[in-house]
């Protein structure tokens, strides 16, 4: 507990960690609040029935974790490759010799402050987007619906990943813009560029793709295309528990 | 009580550490010394679990640096002084330290005070000064109060009167009964500093000897002697006495004692105008040995 305690004063105490979290939240909300206008505008003016049912206004609103994500994942590279840019990695490990204490620190720690995020963003970005996506004359999502609540618990969770896949990646790479051009690629890159690829390909990639079927924990509209919200939250956990199996295997044995 | 047993490591085909062993011992200043590149440093990573020995351990009271339960109760380390997040302030950095291993917050404030940084404290660790940093650093090292202490060139970048404060500081330390090992490339400090020497060259242990042992064990370079008569020379040739002229007029005299020079000087009717024994500084003999062991390795020249 005193090991987390440590690598909260360690995030704390960094002004640029404060202020993006704080950045990041009010950009969640911010880009909610843009997305489901432009959506919902969309489909005020040209949108079939199908379409309509096909709209997801949680989602909708949410969708701006997909930059978000950048932010989060970077804050998770960062609490592991600054400290080997700065070379306080040895100290630190003098600190705390058990090296695995130390990274599941960092851990705990990185994942509270993308719980806050996601939790805080995602509920004022929602609350935001219905808002404009009522003003658009179409029917929003309210809180209290299990699979709204989800949706928000979810976008969460997500985040929480997304940080905790950051912190492996950096802790195998130790370096910052190594970790943070595999963190964008995986996070963001592939799943944008799946688009554009054989659609057999795109199909499997938006069922099994991490980043793909992890999103699937923020919507509410099922799409029998892909995975169902925990199904598709379970790839991409898996896949996260993976990586930072990895992580702490690496960290624990090499020199620093 | 620090005991290195066999203590090997390898990096590639480079060996930075080469089957040491010793003893440091507490109560007294161990000058770590060696040239650089000797393995000073890579010595104390692998002290204090940082690196992995490639063969042989380094043992702390009898237990490995990992299965200590409070680590900076025990040990206390400066490393590179620098190796501090230059955003986070002083206080932070020894808060988050402190609070790692359950060490009262007070402490903090306790060493900042020690170390002179009170003022600073707040200010972003990235402004300060190379000194002020090696300040930090040391405090860092005190905060658990530890019996033992490993401090890695810590007076690089002190001013004089920091390096005053630092030597009285590693004496107090050591006089308190701690374990204090302290390494530098400064012969003269060590000199003053340090009571024992542990030194290493290519890896390899040169020496580990009392200050004054391993000054006497290096033949006594001389007496110098200044005389008002120039066949002055002649005659210690004639005794026996190697002399080698200095530059300034001076006599270096080896193979007799001032007593047996003084002798023969009033024997042969001769004013000296200096007689003077002349001891080896560290400095001297450091560089003679090491030398040495360059050569013992193989070392190309
Ligand atoms: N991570 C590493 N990889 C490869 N070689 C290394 C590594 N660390 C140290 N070395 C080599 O090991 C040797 C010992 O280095 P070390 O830093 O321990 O010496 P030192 O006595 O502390 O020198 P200095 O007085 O310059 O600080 C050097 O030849 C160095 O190049
Ligand atoms: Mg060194």
């Amino acid at each position: 507990m005193s090991v987390v305690h440590s690598e909260w004063i360690k995030l704390r105490s960094l002004r640029s960690v404060v202020w993006t979290s704080a950045t990041v939240v009010a950009l969640m909300a911010g880009l909610g609040a843009l997305f489901s206008l432009g959506k919902a505008h969309e489909l005020a003016v040209s949108g079939t029935a199908a379409d309509r049912a096909a709209f997801d206004p949680t989602a909708a609103s949410l969708s701006g974790i997909l930059l978000v994500q950048i932010a989060v994942g970077v804050l998770g590279v960062l609490v592991v490759t600054s400290e080997f840019a700065s070379g306080s990695i040895r100290p630190s490990l003098a600190a705390v010799p058990v090296r695995g204490r130390l990274l599941a620190a960092k851990a705990v720690a990185v994942t509270a402050v993308a719980l806050v995020i996601g939790w805080a963003g995602g509920l004022a970005a929602f609350l935001l987007g219905q808002r404009v996506i009522v003003g658009q004359g179409l029917a929003a999502a309210s809180l209290g619906s299990g699979a709204v609540d989800r949706a928000l618990f979810g976008a969460g969770l997500y985040l929480a990943v997304t940080a905790l896949f950051g912190l492996a990646v950096g802790a195998v790479l130790r370096s910052t813009a190594g970790a943070l051009t595999i963190v964008i690629v995986v996070m963001l890159l592939a799943p944008i560029f799946s688009a554009a690829l054989p659609a057999a390909v795109a199909n499997w990639m938006a069922r099994w793709w991490p980043s793909m079927a992890g999103l699937r924990v923020a919507t509410v509209v099922p799409d029998p295309a892909v995975l169902g919200p925990w199904a598709g939250f379970g790839v991409l956990a898996g896949f996260g528990a993976l990586v930072l199996a990895g992580a702490f295997a690496v960290f624990g044995r090499r020199d620093v | 009580m620090i005991e290195l047993r066999g203590l090997t490591k390898r990096f590639g085909d480079t060996t930075a550490v080469d089957d040491l062993t010793c003893t440091f011992r507490p109560g007294v200043v161990t000058g770590f010394l060696g040239p650089n590149g000797a393995g000073k440093t890579t010595t104390m990573l692998m002290t204090l679990g940082l690196q992995r020995p490639t063969a042989g351990r380094a043992l702390l009271g009898g237990r490995h640096y990992r299965e200590l339960p409070v680590p900076m109760r025990e040990v206390g380390a400066l490393l590179d002084a620098r190796a501090v997040h230059h955003s986070r302030s002083g206080r932070n950095h020894l808060l988050a330290l402190a609070t790692s291993n359950g060490l009262p917050h007070r402490r903090v404030d306790e060493v900042l005070d020690q170390v002179g940084l009170t003022a600073v404290a707040g200010k972003a660790a990235g402004t300060y000064s190379l000194g002020m940093s090696q300040r930090l650093g040391i405090a860092g090292a005190l905060l658990g109060d530890p019996p033992i202490l490993l401090f890695d060139e810590p007076v690089n970048g002190l001013d004089p009167s920091g390096i005053a404060w630092a030597r009285t500081l590693m004496r107090d330390l050591a006089a308190e009964g701690r374990t204090v090992v302290v390494s530098s490339h400064l012969m003269s400090e060590m000199e003053q500093t340090a009571d024992h020497l542990v030194v290493i060259g290519k890896g390899r242990l040169i020496a580990d000897t009392s200050l004054p042992d391993f000054l006497a064990s290096q033949a006594s370079a001389g007496v110098l002697v200044r005389a008002a008569d120039a066949g002055f020379a002649g005659a210690l040739r004639a005794a026996g006495a190697q002399v080698v002229a200095q530059g300034d007029g001076g006599l270096l005299v080896g193979g007799l004692d001032a007593y047996a020079v003084g002798k023969l000087a009033l024997v042969s009717g001769t004013v000296l105008t200096e007689l003077s024994p002349r001891r080896s500084s560290l400095e001297e003999v450091f560089m003679a040995m090491t030398s040495e062991s360059v050569e013992f390795s193989g070392g190309a020249r």
